[in-house]
């Protein structure tokens, strides 16, 4: 089954790329934006089955995010992304409550895949 | 009185000095042994004496008196004046009984009362002289001195009868006979110019601690720009451009062109490598984690990058001002690299608290101990740090014991 995603970063050519790299690897993007409201306003509205959300935003940062998901990510999986390391953010992505960590420059579908397929 | 006399009359039996009591009925009797063996048992002689060279002479209705030759007498006190007015240092004498104060020349002119040597002073003039910020400390010292006897030194202000402030030392002690406090005397000395000085200093030091933390502040907040422009700037096109690479990988393989997929997973290796070098420079110019998410998942980072396996016992959860958040950083950051490099131990713990009125982080190894805050590794700029602060950073490395660094900074 095609899995859905949302892509919610700022960085505008990574995310129109992003997107077009994920479709081309199989999966349907339905939605993408550029701020942690966006995020919120889209994970409610569309449900995709994954949320790929840049940790650093203009607005809130992805953590921010993922603590105001209503009911926590419900069936959604969060998978946070950075241009940063992961070891850079301590515990937070573990306390997060997000499903993965990706970095920026590693985003792919079969990386997403990777992370989710071993999540679950 | 007369009780009083006999209170005085017994201190008197101690002393060698020949003493003599004269009664209300103006009786004269020697108070103590040395009396007695001067003058045998003509003390009449003694009491009236100019003859006799010095004597104490007790009499009722009256204070204790030394009493002197009168032309000794004069000169002593012209030469006490004279040193006083020299040392700038006035004295006085109260009498419990009669609440009398009464001033040397010297403590007149501190006083700034006119004319110079006039009568006895009240108390209560006296203290009206004080500022009255300064009142209660000198009645409080003077009252605890009289009751128990213990000595007093009492810094205060003065207001002179010309509107001036005067910065007044003042001491004093009591004489107690018999559980009795019979006199008190004090002297006063003028230190006006040295409370000026350092009320200077103090605010000259004020002004430097002030301005450290504003340069250590500034000094941050300029790295923590520098890493932000990194970040959103050349790290994000990097970001970008990495992801346009691999859609071209994509392009290049659904087309099955094998020389330029090569090219270009090459370039994307490359281009890794410079992100990552990347992220290291902007990670070492300022933790991004720390302005964003606060000091424990800032020190958990240092904790998962250190060489030495490094544990966070604990952290306050609750946003500490962000001075003390970088300060507390780098400092443990420090503390870090130093215990990897020249601890040889084989664990390093980081246990920050909230006190009271103060943050507290200990960072401890098991290593071999007998560091050195003098030894150039680094640790004088984290006494810097934390002096910049307003804290301490204290260092316990007894040889074979581990080390342990402690910094305390007040955190409202």
């Amino acid at each position: 089954m095609t899995r859905t995603v949302v892509v919610i970063d700022d960085n505008e050519p990574f995310r129109s790329w992003a997107c077009d790299l994920l479709a081309r690897e199989g999966y349907a993007v339905i939605g993408h934006a550029g701020a942690g409201a966006d995020a919120l306003r889209l994970a409610e509205a569309l449900r995709p089955d994954v949320l790929v959300l840049d940790v650093q935003l203009p607005d809130m940062s992805g953590f921010e995010v993922l603590r105001r998901l209503p009911g926590g990510a419900g069936a959604t999986e969060v998978v946070l992304i950075s241009a940063r390391d992961r070891d850079d953010y301590g515990s937070a992505v573990l306390h997060s409550g997000a499903r993965a960590f990706i970095g920026k420059s590693e985003l792919s579908g079969r990386a997403l895949r990777a992370v989710l397929d071993e999540a679950s | 009185v007369s009780d009083w006399v006999e209170v005085l009359a017994g201190a008197l039996e101690e002393l060698d000095v020949p003493a003599v009591v004269v009664d209300g009925q103006g009786r004269t009797r020697a108070a103590n042994a040395a009396a007695r063996r001067a003058e045998g048992d003509d003390v009449e002689a003694l009491a009236a004496g100019p003859q006799a060279a010095s004597a104490i002479v007790v009499q009722a209705g009256s204070a204790a008196e030394w009493m002197h030759r009168p032309d000794e007498h004069a000169e002593s006190r012209r030469q006490l004046n004279e040193a006083q007015a020299v040392a700038q240092v006035g004295s006085w004498s109260a009498d419990p009984a009669t609440g009398r104060v009464t001033f040397s020349d010297e403590e007149y002119r501190l006083y700034g009362l006119e004319p110079v040597g006039a009568g006895p002073v009240d108390l209560r003039q006296f203290l009206s002289l004080i500022h009255p910020d300064d009142r209660r400390a000198i009645r409080d010292a003077v009252d605890r001195c009289f009751a128990t006897g213990e000595p007093f030194n009492v810094l205060h202000r003065l207001i002179t009868p010309d509107g001036a402030t005067r910065w007044l030392e003042g001491r004093g002690r009591a004489f107690v006979v018999g559980g009795r406090t019979v006199r008190m005397v004090g002297t006063s000395r003028d230190v006006t110019e040295r409370e000026a000085y350092e009320a200077s200093l103090r605010a000259t030091l004020e002004d430097v601690r002030a301005s450290r933390a504003r340069i250590v502040e500034a000094a941050d907040a300029e790295r923590r720009r520098v890493e932000r422009d990194l970040h959103d700037g050349a790290q994000q096109r990097l970001v970008a451009m990495s992801m346009g690479l691999r859609l071209a990988q994509a392009l290049a393989a659904e087309r099955g062109d094998d020389e330029l997929t090569s090219l270009l997973d090459a370039t994307a290796d490359e281009l890794r490598g410079a992100l990552g070098d990347l992220r290291d420079l902007a990670r070492g110019i300022h933790p991004a984690m720390l302005t964003e998410e606060g000091l424990t998942p800032a020190l958990e980072s240092l904790a998962l990058r250190s060489v030495l396996p490094a544990q966070v016992l604990a952290c306050p959860a609750r946003r500490l001002p962000e001075p003390v958040e970088v300060g507390l950083f780098y400092i443990v950051s420090e503390a870090l690299t130093n215990a990897a490099r020249h601890s040889g131990g084989t664990l390093v713990t980081v246990e920050v608290s909230d006190g009271d009125g103060g943050v507290r982080a200990v960072v401890r190894d098991d290593g071999a101990g007998g560091a050195r805050v003098d030894a150039g590794t680094g640790l004088l700029g984290l006494q810097d740090r934390a002096a910049a602060l307003g804290g301490t950073l204290t260092l316990d490395s007894p040889p074979g014991g581990g080390t342990t660094i402690t910094v305390e900074v007040p955190c409202g």
